[in-house]
C-alpha cells in the first residue's frame, strides 16, 4: 500500500516536472530558439502574441496527442510526411475557426497562421517525444511546452507594446467582452515606436534571452559551488573517517 | 511490394482523415465566416461616409432583375434607419461588386467598388469610394492574405493621397507612395474603378444626344486625322441607334476632344467630350452648332470665325461628317480591305466554285481583288444535310488572303460557332493550304472545313493565274 502510493507520488511528480519544464527550464524560445518567426513578427502587441500562442497551444496538444497515438502504425520511412499531414490539419482547422470567432485577431496574425505548421517546436515535440512516450505524456509535454512558448510570446508582446506605446490593450484582437487599454503611461520612455517595428523585435527577444541566459548562468553557477561544497564536504568526511580509524588503530596496538 | 501497399493505405487514410477533418469543420465556420465579412463590409461603408453607427444590419440578398444583387439597411438601437446599400455586380471579371450608398433619409451619397485581386502574395480585395462628383472618398484594403506589416504601412502612410483626388485625373504611383505587390494591387482597383466611372460617364455624355443609349462600342478606332473613333450606340435591346465620331485637334490654347453624333445622315449634334473639364468659351463655341441640329448632314457646312475655337470645331465637324459619307458609302467593302474607299465593275468567271470578282480600291490605288464563290455539298449523309455555302475571299494583288467573309452558311451551333472564330487562321495565306492544319483547326476536320479550303485555293489559283495573264 505504501509502495503504491510512493509510486504515484512518483508518477505525479513525473507528469508536473514534464509539465512545467517548457516554462522556464526548456523554454522553446528564450533555452531552444524554437519558434523565432513568429517570435519576431506577430508580438508587437501582448494580445496578438497570447492569440498566437493559443493558437499554438490547440494544434502542439492535439498533434502530440494524434501523433502519439499513431506512432506504432506509421513507419520510419513515411514519419516526417505523415507527421506534416497531421500538423497542418490541425492548423487549418485553427485557422478556420480562428477566422470565424475571432476575426481581427486572424486578420492581425495573417500569413503566420499557415506558417505554423513549419513551426520547428510542433515537428520537433512530435519527433522527439511524443513518437517515443505514451498519449497521456504526450498531451502534458505538448500542453506544457506550448503554454511555455505562449508565455515566452506574451512576455515579448508585452514588453515591445509598452515600450512603444505605454499602454497595453486588451479586447482588439482576441474576442473578449470588454476593450480598452491598461497603464496608458504618458512618459517619453513609453513611446519608443522601433519597438513595434522587426528591429523592436529583435531588440527585445535579445535582451530576454540575456535575462533568461544570466538566470540559467546564476544556476549553473550556483549549482557548481553546490557541488564543490559537497565534494569538499566529502573529502573532509573522508578525511575525518581515515583520521578515526588511524587513531582508532593506533589505540588498539597501545 | 505488400509493404510498399501498406505504406501508401496508411498515407491514404491520414490524408483522408485529414481531409474529412478540413470538410467537417469548413461546413461549421463556412456561413459564420461569410457573415463575418459581410458585417465587416458593411459597418466600413457605413464608417466611409461617416454614417451614423448603425447598430443592426438587415440584408436582402434575394436575387432580382439583375443577378446576384442585394440591399442592406443599417439600423440604430431604436430601429431608425441610418443608411441603405445597394449592390450589384457589374460584369467586368475585375469588378466583382459595386454598391451605391445612401443616408437614412434616401439621399445618395457617392459609390463604392469593391475589386478582388490576386496578387503574387494572395487574394487583396480593395474599397474604392468616391462620391457623386466622382471624386474620391476613401480607398481601403478590405482583406489580404499579404504579410501584415507591409500592409499596415501601406494604410496607414499610403492611401491617404488618394482621398479628394478626382477619378477622371487620379495621380499615384510608386514615387510617392512606394512600390509593393500589394500597393500595385490598390492602384489596379483605383483605375478599374476610375475606368468603369469614366466610361459610365461616357455614356452619360452620349445619352446628351441619344436618350435611350445603354451600351456603347468603339466600332472603328482610326489611327489618322483628327477622328479618332467611331463609336456605336445601341439601345436596351442591343438595336443600334446611331453613331458618335470621336474627334480631337489641338489648338493654341488646349486639345479640344468633341462628340459628334450623326444618326442615319442626320447631324445630332456637337458636344465636348469633357464638359467638366470645357471652358466657358468652348462651350459658348459649342451652343453656335445647335443650329444645325436635325439637319441632313449634306446641309451642314459649318463655317463660323467668332471665337478661336470656331476654326477646330468647324474642321472637327467637317471632318466628322466627311467620314460618315465615306463609312456610310464603304462600309460593306470595308470588311475586305479596311482602308477600302471603292469597289469597281463585277466580272463573272466561269470557273468552280468561283461566281466572279470584283477590284477595291482606296481612291485609285487597287488594294486587291474580291472573289465571291459557291459549294453546294447536297446531303452527305443521314445526319447531315448540306447545302449552299456562299463566300467571299480577299486576296491582295501579291496573293496573300486578306480577309474571308461568310455570306450563306446552311451550319449552326458548334461547327458555325468555330468556323467564325477560326476564320482568322486563312489570313495572310499565300499559297496551298495544309489540310491537317487548316481544316481541322477550322471545324474539327468537318466537311465545312473542307469547303472553306477549296475556295480559298480556288481564289488564290485564280488570282495567281489572273496576274500572269
Amino acid at each position: 500500500m505504501v509502495q503504491s502510493t510512493a509510486k504515484k507520488k512518483k508518477a505525479g511528480n513525473t507528469y508536473l516536472t514534464n509539465f512545467v519544464k517548457g516554462f522556464i527550464r526548456e523554454n522553446p524560445i528564450f533555452v531552444f530558439l524554437l519558434g523565432m518567426c513568429p517570435a519576431l513578427a506577430v508580438t508587437d502587441s501582448l494580445e496578438t502574441g497570447l492569440g498566437m500562442g493559443l493558437l499554438v497551444v490547440f494544434v502542439l496538444t492535439l498533434s502530440n496527442i494524434v501523433v502519439s497515438l499513431i506512432k506504432n502504425l506509421i513507419p520510419d520511412e513515411i514519419r516526417i510526411p505523415s507527421y506534416i499531414v497531421i500538423i497542418a490539419t490541425f492548423v487549418t482547422i485553427v485557422e478556420m475557426l480562428t477566422e470565424a470567432f475571432a476575426p481581427p485577431l486572424y486578420e492581425s496574425l495573417g500569413i503566420f497562421i499557415p506558417l505554423i505548421v513549419v513551426n520547428c517546436l510542433i515537428m520537433g515535440r512530435a519527433t522527439s517525444f511524443a513518437s517515443k512516450n505514451t498519449v497521456l505524456m504526450s498531451a502534458i509535454d505538448g500542453l506544457g511546452m506550448a503554454l511555455g512558448f505562449t508565455v515566452a510570446l506574451m512576455l515579448i508582446g508585452f514588453s515591445r507594446e509598452i515600450l512603444a506605446t505605454g499602454a497595453i490593450g486588451y479586447g482588439i484582437y482576441l474576442p473578449l467582452p470588454v476593450e480598452g487599454s491598461l497603464f496608458n503611461l504618458s512618459y517619453a520612455l513609453f513611446n519608443m515606436e522601433v519597438f513595434v517595428g522587426p528591429a523592436g523585435g529583435f531588440l527585445v527577444i535579445g535582451i530576454w534571452l540575456a535575462v533568461f541566459n544570466a538566470i540559467g548562468q546564476s544556476k549553473q553557477r550556483k549549482k557548481e559551488e553546490d557541488r564543490r561544497r559537497w565534494i569538499e564536504k566529502k573529502k573532509r568526511e573522508a578525511a575525518e573517517r581515515k583520521r578515526k580509524k588511524a587513531m582508532e588503530s593506533a589505540g588498539g596496538s597501545a | 511490394m505488400v509493404y510498399k501497399l501498406r505504406i501508401a493505405l496508411i498515407l491514404f487514410v491520414i490524408g483522408a482523415l485529414s481531409g474529412l477533418s478540413i470538410v467537417a469543420v469548413n461546413s461549421f465556420t463556412e456561413d459564420i465566416i461569410e457573415q463575418n465579412y459581410l458585417r465587416q463590409e458593411l459597418e466600413v461603408y457605413f464608417d466611409i461616409f461617416d454614417l451614423e453607427k448603425a447598430e443592426q444590419f438587415e440584408v436582402d440578398d434575394q436575387p432580382r432583375d439583375v443577378y446576384c444583387r442585394r440591399e442592406a439597411r443599417g439600423y440604430d438601437a431604436d430601429r431608425n434607419k441610418t443608411g441603405e446599400l445597394n449592390f450589384f455586380c457589374v460584369e467586368d471579371d475585375d469588378v466583382w461588386e459595386r454598391a451605391v450608398v445612401y443616408d437614412g433619409n434616401g439621399t445618395r451619397l457617392g459609390q463604392v467598388f469593391r475589386i478582388d485581386h490576386e496578387n503574387a502574395h494572395g487574394e487583396v480585395i480593395t474599397l474604392v469610394a468616391f462620391d457623386n462628383n466622382q471624386d474620391i472618398v476613401e480607398v481601403r484594403i478590405m482583406r489580404h492574405t499579404n504579410t501584415p506589416n507591409y500592409v499596415r504601412r501601406i494604410e496607414e502612410n499610403h492611401l491617404e493621397p488618394f482621398k479628394g483626388q478626382s477619378l477622371g485625373d487620379v495621380s499615384f504611383y510608386d514615387g510617392r507612395t512606394g512600390a509593393t505587390v500589394t500597393y500595385n494591387s490598390v492602384v489596379r482597383a483605383v483605375n478599374i474603378t476610375a475606368d468603369n466611372v469614366m466610361a459610365d460617364r461616357a455614356l452619360a455624355d452620349y445619352r446628351r444626344f441619344y436618350p435611350d443609349a445603354e451600351s456603347h462600342e468603339t466600332v472603328f478606332r482610326y489611327p489618322i486625322g483628327c477622328i479618332e473613333a467611331r463609336i456605336a450606340i445601341y439601345d436596351n435591346d442591343e438595336n443600334l441607334l446611331g453613331y458618335i465620331y470621336q474627334a480631337t485637334k489641338d489648338n493654341d490654347h488646349e486639345a479640344i476632344t468633341l462628340n459628334i453624333a450623326i444618326q442615319q445622315g442626320e447631324f445630332l449634334g456637337v458636344k465636348s467630350a469633357r464638359e467638366d473639364l470645357a471652358s466657358d468659351e468652348l462651350l459658348e463655341a459649342l451652343e453656335k452648332y445647335e443650329a444645325f441640329e436635325g439637319e441632313p448632314i449634306d446641309n451642314v457646312a459649318p463655317d463660323f470665325d467668332e471665337t478661336v475655337y470656331d476654326e477646330t470645331i468647324n474642321h472637327l465637324v467637317n471632318q466628322a461628317i466627311v467620314r460618315c459619307q465615306e463609312d456610310d458609302e464603304a462600309r460593306h467593302i470595308r470588311q475586305f480591305f479596311l482602308w477600302a474607299t471603292s469597289m469597281g465593275e463585277e466580272v463573272e468567271i466561269d470557273e468552280e466554285p468561283l461566281l466572279s470578282y470584283r477590284p477595291v480600291y482606296e481612291n485609285d490605288t487597287l488594294l486587291g481583288h474580291v472573289y465571291e464563290a459557291e459549294i453546294d455539298t447536297g446531303p452527305l449523309s443521314n445526319t447531315y444535310e448540306g447545302g449552299v455555302f456562299n463566300v467571299s475571299v480577299a486576296v491582295t494583288p501579291e496573293g496573300v488572303v486578306n480577309n474571308i467573309v461568310v455570306n450563306e452558311i446552311n451550319e449552326s451551333g458548334y461547327v458555325r460557332d468555330a468556323l467564325y472564330d477560326n476564320l482568322d487562321i486563312y489570313r495572310g495565306i499565300d499559297g496551298p493550304l495544309d489540310e491537317a492544319t487548316h481544316s481541322d483547326a477550322l471545324a474539327g476536320g468537318t466537311t465545312l472545313g473542307g469547303v472553306i479550303n477549296d475556295i480559298i485555293e480556288a481564289a488564290l489559283a485564280y488570282e495567281d493565274a489572273r496576274e500572269d495573264d
